[in-house]
């Protein structure tokens, strides 16, 4: 049989034949070839840092739950100390509601308290007087005349519910009434007592000789009303007097008083701290981040190009630091700017084994003769083969300067902040360093950029965070959270492959507002 | 598995879609390991060469122009996968003297009643050298000018380990003849 038709069997029955085998197996393994996992670096770099950003969050809660323990403690042992001093407090805001109905005394001092009232109350009858333009500390203060003469007592009776709404009203409107006021008010009502009941004296003097039925009587009785006027308007130089000295008094003891006390209405009106409408802050911010390269070929003669840079470059993490100055309204809404550093690094791993085969001189052919079995040698050119094994890795690292615009809100809820912020950036390019594939045994110096592949400009890219954080201090706060990075492409078209990035990553920013 | 023409598949592998890719992996494989086999010694080897083979084929099917059969084309790079990961020594001197012996006459009946499986028994018998030169040349349909590069040989001493590989096989057939007879 020819040779012709046994190929040709061989060839018909071998070259169609299917060996079976795993095919699934098969290409797990292809596939892990094709596109090897991802180091575990970059899995350890985000535990790190988000360990980090929580153990900061833990100390600064544990550290104010600690402190607020504390103050409980101090204010308890306080609470206890001071109850013979809350005795007096307690006395003096019961002065200054006379006309309240008094509840029932639930503690010794009360009780006491009660009982003095009461007896006063048998003694004392108002007198409303002009006080319209007075403060309301003294007008409080000059209601309170005392008297038995029943013309007195008619006019007073007159103006008594007028009186009790007057105060009713005081008492309503000075909500913000103060200690000062009060020991004041104390003050005065003890200092009062004793020239009102010598006043008191000669007004029911003047009042025995009023029931004499003559005319010498009535004009005794007028004179005695006027003397009486008089007494009483004497009285009432004596009150102001004594009031003005012990107003003086008074606020030489405020100044000497060690508890702090609130001020009179109008000045407690200027005290009250009023959120400012804007705020100002500072802050330092530090990301760390996974730049997800996209390489792509620009047109089908660069996909060998483009698939070659695929399997030899693998992305590092990349990470930015901050400065920035902000500008918070006091809804939470927040302005942000500053300057940025960013760093996306990349590596290039290569392997590969270059075949070369050569030429030289040397023994091409050995006769041997079966007879005698001598051996003849022919020298000519004979091949030679060199396996040339390359292997090369490189970091490339591109470096950028970020001008970031931000608008963000913050909403704070006890010591805890939340927010979500977002912004454009124009983004300035510094230089890169490494080499890329620019054919398959040929690299491209990156930092050279003879060609002009990369950007000098690369333009605008937008960002956004969300966040959660803790404040420290009135000025202090730590804020952290997840963040994005928008695709910022850094080649130019003439570049044969198209090369984005986009960033995921974590940030942590430390603020400090200014007041 | 999806049904896919060739076309679709290798643009899909070009666009470096997996799906695409795995299909061809399945598609392919059990004929590409019995190309493999042949240049291997063993079973294990024969799917390391694959493994290796089908990695190169996925990577450099972006070079394919679409000339040729596809199939001839990943053969080739089976066989030259299963080549270069060969560390044996290679001949490197000519048996110049072999060159004008007549092609051998092998046995009518005996290798037509044969399966693939059984010629292909029949050709592992084969030493290395004998073995790779008639498979290259027998099956595969290659010259020996394309022998002779593939295995770094000249191209007279991929004939004559044609011829000395055919005289082999005919005493096989002949002593398998008698056999059935």
């Amino acid at each position: 049989m020819s040779t012709n038709k046994f190929d040709n069997h061989a060839r018909k029955e071998i070259g169609a034949h299917e060996t079976p085998l795993d095919t699934e197996a098969l290409w797990g393994k292809v596939q892990a070839d094709l596109y090897p996992k991802r180091k575990k670096k970059f899995a350890w770099v985000w535990f790190s840092a988000s360990s980090f950003f929580l153990a900061i969050l833990l100390a600064g809660y544990f550290y104010t739950n600690k402190q607020t323990e504390a103050v409980k403690q101090v204010s308890a042992t306080t609470i206890q100390k001071e109850t013979p001093s809350q005795k007096s407090n307690t006395d003096t805001q019961f002065t200054a509601k006379p006309s309240t109905p008094n509840p029932a005394p639930s503690t010794a001092t009360e009780k006491k308290f009660t009982e003095t009232k009461k007896v006063n109350n048998a003694n004392k009858i108002e007198v409303k007087k002009k006080t319209t333009n007075t403060p309301l500390r003294i007008k409080q203060q000059e209601n309170t005349i005392t008297t038995n003469d029943p013309s007195v007592i008619q006019k007073s009776n007159q103006t008594k519910n007028d009186t009790a709404i007057s105060q009713k009203d005081i008492i309503r409107n000075n909500s913000k009434n103060t200690i000062i006021d009060n020991i004041a008010k104390q003050k005065i009502n003890n200092s009062l007592t004793a020239p009102v009941q010598r006043e008191e004296v000669e007004v029911i003097k003047g009042s025995a000789k009023e029931n004499l039925p003559s005319l010498e009587k009535l004009n005794q009785t007028q004179e005695q009303e006027e003397t009486n006027e008089n007494i009483i308007a004497i009285s009432k130089e004596e009150i102001e007097a004594k009031e003005e000295g012990l107003i003086a008094a008074t606020k030489e003891d405020e100044k000497n008083e060690p508890v702090e006390e609130p001020k009179d209405e109008e000045e407690n009106d200027n005290d009250i701290k009023l959120p400012k409408k804007y705020q100002l802050g500072i802050g330092t911010r530090a990301g760390i981040s996974s730049s997800i390269t996209t390489l792509s070929a620009n047109g089908d003669a660069n996909m060998a190009l483009a698939a070659l840079r695929n399997q030899s470059e693998t992305n590092l993490e990349t990470i930015d630091l901050g400065l920035e100055v902000l500008l918070k309204h006091k809804s939470g809404f927040y302005v942000s700017t500053g300057i940025d550093y960013l760093r996306a690094a990349r590596k290039l791993e290569y392997d590969n084994e270059v075949i070369n085969t050569d030429s030289i001189q040397g023994i091409s052919a050995i006769f041997v003769n079966p007879i005698t079995t001598d051996s003849t040698f022919q020298e000519g050119l004979i091949a030679e083969t060199t396996t040339m094994t390359r292997s090369k890795e490189t970091f490339n690292n591109l470096h950028l300067i970020n001008i970031p615009l931000n608008l963000g809100v913050s909403l704070n809820y006890q010591q805890w902040i939340f927010g979500v912020q977002g912004g454009a950036s124009i983004n300035v390019f510094l230089n890169q360093k490494g080499e890329i594939h620019d054919s398959e045994s040929t690299f491209y110096d990156l930092g050279e950029d003879n060609q002009d592949w990369f950007q000098n400009r690369l333009g605008v890219s937008y960002q956004g965070s969300a966040f959660v954080g803790y404040t420290f201090s009135d000025h202090f706060e730590i804020i952290g959270g997840p963040s994005f990075r928008s695709p910022m492409v850094i080649s130019e078209d003439r570049n044969p492959v198209k090369q984005s990035f986009v960033n995921f990553g974590l940030q942590v920013s430390a603020r400090y507002w200014f007041d | 598995m999806n049904n896919n023409s060739d076309i679709e598949l290798i643009n899909g592998c070009k666009a470096q879609d997996q799906l695409f890719q795995k299909e061809l992996v399945l598609r392919y494989s059990p004929l590409l390991l019995t190309v493999s086999k042949r240049y291997t010694d063993s079973y294990p080897a024969a799917q390391d060469v694959l493994q290796d083979s089908l990695v190169k084929i996925l990577r450099s099917i972006v070079d394919y122009k679409h000339t040729g059969c596809f199939a001839a084309w990943m053969k080739r790079i089976v066989i030259n996968t299963a080549l270069k990961s060969k560390s044996r020594k290679r001949y490197s001197f000519e048996y110049s003297g072999l060159q004008n012996i007549n092609e051998p006459e092998l046995p009518a009946e005996a290798f037509s009643k044969l399966n693939a499986q059984e010629l292909m028994k029949l050709i592992d018998t084969l030493p290395n050298g004998f073995r790779e030169v008639f498979n290259l040349a027998a099956i595969e349909g290659y010259s020996h000018n394309e022998i002779g590069e593939l295995l770094n040989i000249a191209p007279s001493t991929s004939r004559s380990q044609l011829t000395r590989a055919r005289k082999i096989l005919q005493k096989k057939l002949i002593h398998l003849e008698k056999m059935t007879a």
